[in-house]
């Protein structure tokens, strides 16, 4: 699989704090990568470090193949783009002046391109208003058009619809959805509103105090929140050839527990299992949320 | 780096606070030059007569006093433009589309410095539009006042220099505004009184009053804060390495080695110049 971004046991220390702790994270090419944490996980430390704003106290990360030691990760980063917590607009300049501006940082030659970017981000009737009078969602449009000036292939979203009202939150997630399959950009989001990152994301990585806890896949995600019948026995597998026999979905988590994807009888079940000399030492039944997955894989501590 | 520059120039181009300054220094020019000769034709001087006019030199006198008050321009300018790339996140678009941290620095310094020098040519253009008709034209050698020109553009480098780095290495605009604004009146501060004691009278002549009530003037006698020596030399050094040191002998035109002066100016641009990049380049940015 092509990554776009890897990082190898990246950390990063502020005086006696630990903000990344060993971070392993592998972003693949084309995904919309859910970035997920609780406030103060770390999320935006390692989006700073990936956009060059600070530096690693330790190990390293990628960006599409190239280490960020290599003098030519200053090359790379101009395939990014980032809103970083905030949009970075001058507020003092109109949206079409805030994007001449990003095309004369990035060298852009001509400003031909500020209509049509203006107009996916649907701020193409602002005129001469200021960006300081924008709303909070045209702020945030604004600054994801300045992130897209350079045409990335890669475009890091730091809490995106943070603040939003619901309409903002459609539109910042449509644009997103239409940037990652009309564009083909990969899109990095991190986010705490996890319903919300649920209807987006391809891909996700779970962090908790600087650490990367687990990272997967939506498919397998769905696959572990699907609803199930969580069973434990002495063997299992007498009970794979029980299931097998009712023509059940299962999986078989380690020696002793199982997932059943099926309603089943637990009398018939249990008779079925002694049968084959197995006992059914328990049945659980299981229906996770992300939220409620995210909350298993952290731990329920207390908040920032 | 010319990318930098050249969005630099267009932001500027869209400034208030640069057009404000620049609106300031072409208002005072003209101010400085009509309230010099309301000032002599209230004294009753003939200005129409070339020898009244060039006797007092009166142009020179207005010409160069954008020296005195062009540091506190930059200082506002400058902290206000760069600081304003902090409080609004954008100096973070340049890096993270793999600008170098030194091209930032450099871009910025140099847009501080051509406007901080087109707010001093607009003084001085404005002096020079309504001084001329009115005071006459210079009366001082030429070369005198091209090198007060020319040394009063690096001293504007070196404060230009001085805060950038101030500008650049604060990430609040607030804050650096403060610095920059405190720091050149501390330096103002620092010159003046340097100023002072260097031109403290070497000897003391007091007045006597006799008991027939007669006034007479007294021996002069040595001034105890008259510096010597190497006291002396550790505060002249001090007066012209000081960029509002410099302002001062510019404004006045008492300098006597302008060479030494701009030599000084330089190294003070490329001291905190160099630091200022090397400071923010590893920089923690938000």
């Amino acid at each position: 699989m092509d990554y776009v971004l890897v990082t190898q046991g990246l950390s990063k220390r502020y005086k006696d704090f630990k903000a990344l702790d060993s971070l392993t994270m592998h972003v693949p090419k084309g995904s919309i990568y859910g970035f997920v944490g609780r406030n103060g996980a770390g999320k935006t430390t390692l989006i700073r470090l990936i956009c060059g704003l600070q530096s690693p106290t330790g190990g390293s990360y990628a960006l599409y193949g190239v280490d960020s030691a290599q003098k030519d990760i200053a090359k790379v980063r101009r395939r990014i783009g980032a809103v970083v917590e905030t949009p970075s607009i001058y507020l003092d300049l109109t949206a079409q002046d805030n994007l001449k501006e990003q095309f004369r940082v990035l060298g852009v030659p001509s400003d031909e391109g500020v209509g049509e970017l203006l107009k996916l981000v649907g701020l193409e009737d602002t005129g001469k208003k200021k960006a300081r009078n924008f709303s909070l969602g045209m702020k945030q449009r604004l600054g994801i058009a300045v992130a897209l000036a350079g045409d990335p292939d890669f475009l890091v979203l730091d809490e995106p619809v943070n603040g939003l009202d619901p309409q903002g939150i459609i539109d910042i997630r449509e644009l997103i959805l239409k940037l990652n399959r009309e564009r083909r950009i990969t899109v990095l989001i991190s986010s705490h509103i996890l319903d919300e990152l649920s209807r987006l994301a391809t891909h996700y990585g779970f962090i908790d105090s600087g650490r990367m806890v687990k990272e997967l896949s939506a498919r397998e995600l769905e696959a572990a929140c699907r609803k199930c019948l969580r069973i434990e026995v002495t063997d299992t597998r007498a009970l794979a050839r029980v299931l097998d026999g009712m023509g059940v979905e299962y999986k078989i988590l380690d020696d002793g527990k199982a997932d059943v994807f099926a309603q089943v009888n637990i009398s018939q079940l249990s008779k079925a299992l002694d049968n084959q000399g197995c006992e059914l030492l328990s049945a659980q039944e299981r229906d996770e949320s992300l939220e409620s997955y995210f909350v298993n894989l952290v731990g329920g501590g207390s908040h920032d | 780096m010319t990318e930098l520059l050249s969005a630099n120039f267009m932001r500027l181009w869209k400034n208030n606070t640069f057009w404000g300054s620049l609106g300031v220094c072409v208002g005072l020019g003209a101010l400085a030059a009509l309230g010099e000769f309301r000032f002599q034709v209230g004294m009753g001087a003939d200005l129409s007569l070339p020898e009244v006019a060039q006797a007092k030199a009166l142009l020179e006198g207005q010409f160069f006093e954008y020296a005195a008050f062009i540091g506190i321009l930059a200082a506002e300018f400058i902290s206000l433009f760069i600081g304003t790339e902090y409080s609004d996140g954008a100096i973070r678009n340049k890096i993270v589309v793999g600008r170098s941290r030194l091209s930032i620095y450099f871009a910025n310094l140099i847009t501080g410095f051509a406007a901080s020098l087109l707010c001093m040519a607009g003084y001085m253009l404005s002096c020079l539009a309504v001084g001329a008709p009115l005071l006459g034209w210079f009366t001082k050698p030429a070369p005198l006042l091209l090198w007060a020109i020319a040394g009063s553009v690096v001293m504007l480098a070196a404060f230009c220099a001085i805060f950038t780095f101030a500008s650049m290495n604060c990430s609040k605009k607030s804050t650096s505004a403060v610095i920059c604004l405190l720091g050149v009146f501390v330096l103002l501060f620092a010159a003046v009184y340097l100023n002072a004691r260097l031109e403290a009278p070497e000897f003391i002549s007091g007045y006597e009053l006799s008991v027939g009530g007669e006034i007479s003037q007294a021996v002069p006698e040595p001034n105890p804060h008259y510096l010597t020596g190497l006291e002396r030399e550790v505060y002249q050094f001090l007066y012209d390495l000081l960029p509002t040191g410099q302002s001062v002998q510019y404004t006045t035109l008492g300098f006597t080695d302008p060479a030494k002066l701009m030599g000084l100016s330089a190294l003070v641009a490329a001291v905190f110049s160099a630091a200022g990049a090397a400071l923010f380049r590893r920089k923690d940015l938000k």
